[in-house]
């Protein structure tokens, strides 16, 4: 009884696979999210800063921090795979690679970047947002972070064959990502003094979609290159 | 001569044309340098592999 | 002209092309450069807005220039070297990183002297084409990184070939970010329909800055990407016999 070989069916066996092995390692889910939380809770008594200075370096801080822990976390996107020779097996299947690399990123976003956008409101809170502010700080992030999956994994699977690769990986992903960064901090701290978001959010959105078009390609002939 | 530096921004006109040629010396240096050891290099290989074999 | 390109493919007769346009790229470019900057720093007339810190337009235009064009050859040559598997090309790459990293500095640093006395600032954070510049440096210094910590020559080569190829799209940014954004850096100057407007006595000094600054950097990529070729390919035989030879 061969199973269905349909594209959506490889997509989904990849990305539940992908989904149950990090709930199933809380531990790579929680460090990032911890270490973002610590740092952003900290910060206001480093700089010892008045009310009014935390809502104009908030957005800024909180956008440096997720990116910061995000990077944390692409390390373990393709290593634990190719460490443990689950990678090979991945590349020998019919389906084709940048599928079930989109798949692996999609995952990737859904275990690190989904809590790190739920905790952000709390973290808003802290830096004196208001509500309207922290809805748009979400929708900064739920593109930034998605974004900066899909340009990460580039940055992993180029460094594959690399070890203790970690700070690499983000001084490739950093320089591609410093568009997200300023729009997606420039967005909230523009809304914050008066003007819109709607540029700002479609700017991010169109950055994803071009990230979404070549970055599965891209990871997926890095790995093969990569391993082979 | 001592017009030149009556110019305004004379300083900052001077760095920025003294950091061009440094610039410029330093990368003909590396260059030129980086070729000639790799040359050598195998220069050297290549007369050993050489005297070797007539040996 | 096909077949020039055909036989350039080949590390052969790249070797032996390159040593015979060396020491003409290099002359040329050093008396086209030589006299693009003595005209500009003390015969070019004083701009009527900036005084005499406009000369710096003489170093800086240059060197901002060959930043891009080397990193569109980069570019240009990892397209050749991924699709069509042609070994020269890896080579120039590897060869134009370090020059094009240099010369990004440069930019970036008489960008910053001439910044101080006309906008009152060494640095503007905000501006699109200080950062996208400024991130070309990160690019390259990310290349050659890259490239020094993966051990296999063949697999740096397509690695670091994919990574050019990503970070390509700034070259349009860089370019268009004056256009896009508003921006502290004055627009194009150079390249406007209508013909540049910028005075004779003051835009020939540049053009010959300009166009000898490329040869000359085309001279000494020449000279590293022999360099890398050497490397490359000392195991073979035309090397032996050129050495042997004593032609070098």
């Amino acid at each position: 009884m061969p199973k269905k070989l349909s594209l959506i069916a490889g997509f989904m066996a990849m990305f539940r696979r992908d989904l149950l092995q990090s709930i199933k390692s809380p531990s790579q889910l929680l460090n990032p999210l911890i270490f973002f939380i610590m740092i952003t809770a900290t910060f206001p008594f480093a700089v010892n800063a008045e009310k009014a200075q935390l809502v104009q370096i908030g957005p800024g801080i909180i956008w440096i921090m997720a990116i910061l822990s995000y990077l944390l976390t692409l390390h373990h996107l393709y290593l634990d795979d190719a460490e443990d020779g689950c990678l090979d097996y991945i590349m020998l299947s019919p389906q084709p690679l940048p599928l079930l690399v989109l798949a692996k990123i999609c995952a990737h976003w859904i275990s690190s970047g989904l809590p790190l956008i739920i905790i952000s409101p709390i973290i808003g809170i802290i830096y004196q947002m208001q509500v309207d502010t922290i809805l748009v700080m979400i929708g900064t992030l739920f593109f930034g972070t998605f974004a900066l999956s899909l340009v990460g994994s580039i940055g992993a699977s180029l460094t594959i064959s690399i070890n203790n690769s970690n700070i690499l990986v983000s001084l490739l992903v950093l320089p591609i990502m410093m568009p997200v960064l300023i729009f997606g901090a420039r967005t909230i701290e523009l809304y914050q003094s008066g003007a819109t978001t709607m540029p700002g959010l479609y700017f991010l959105g169109a950055y994803c979609m071009f990230a979404l078009s070549f970055s599965p390609f891209a990871s997926a002939a890095a790995l093969r290159i990569g391993t082979d | 001569m001592i017009e030149f530096f009556a110019m305004d921004y004379a300083y900052y006109v001077y760095i920025s044309f003294l950091s061009f040629i440094t610039v410029v010396i330093i990368c003909t240096n590396n260059a030129f340098k980086h070729h000639k050891i790799t040359l050598d290099r195998i220069k050297n290989t290549i007369h050993q592999m050489s005297d070797d074999n007539e040996t | 002209m096909w077949i020039f390109l055909h036989k350039m493919a080949s590390p052969k007769y790249f070797y032996r092309l390159a040593s015979s346009m060396i020491p003409w790229l290099f002359i040329s470019g050093l008396l086209l450069m030589v006299y693009g900057i003595i005209n500009g720093l003390f015969y070019a007339p004083s701009d009527y807005q900036q005084g005499d810190a406009f000369r710096i337009i003489y170093v800086h235009v240059p060197a901002a220039y060959i930043s891009m064009m080397a990193y569109s050859l980069m570019a240009f040559a990892a397209f050749i070297g991924l699709i069509w598997r042609i070994k020269i090309a890896h080579a120039v790459i590897v060869s134009a990183a370090p020059l094009g990293a240099w010369f990004t500095f440069l930019a970036l640093l008489t960008g910053s002297l001439w910044g101080r006395p006309m906008w009152g600032t060494w640095w503007e954070w905000g501006d699109p084409r200080l950062t996208s510049e400024l991130l070309m440096l990160f690019l390259y210094l990310g290349y050659m990184a890259l490239r020094a910590s993966i051990p296999s020559i063949t697999k740096a080569d397509k690695l670091s070939a994919i990574l050019i190829l990503i970070g390509a799209i700034n070259i349009p940014i860089i370019h268009y970010s004056v256009e896009w954004w508003t921006s502290l850096h004055q627009g194009s100057t150079l390249l406007k329909s209508g013909g540049p407007s910028i005075a004779a006595p003051m835009l020939y000094p540049l053009l010959a800055s300009i166009i000898g600054l490329s040869l000359f950097f085309g001279s000494l990529l020449l000279v590293r990407t022999k360099a890398e070729v050497l490397k490359r390919e000392k195991h073979s035989r035309w090397i032996k016999d050129m050495i042997l030879g004593d032609e070098v």
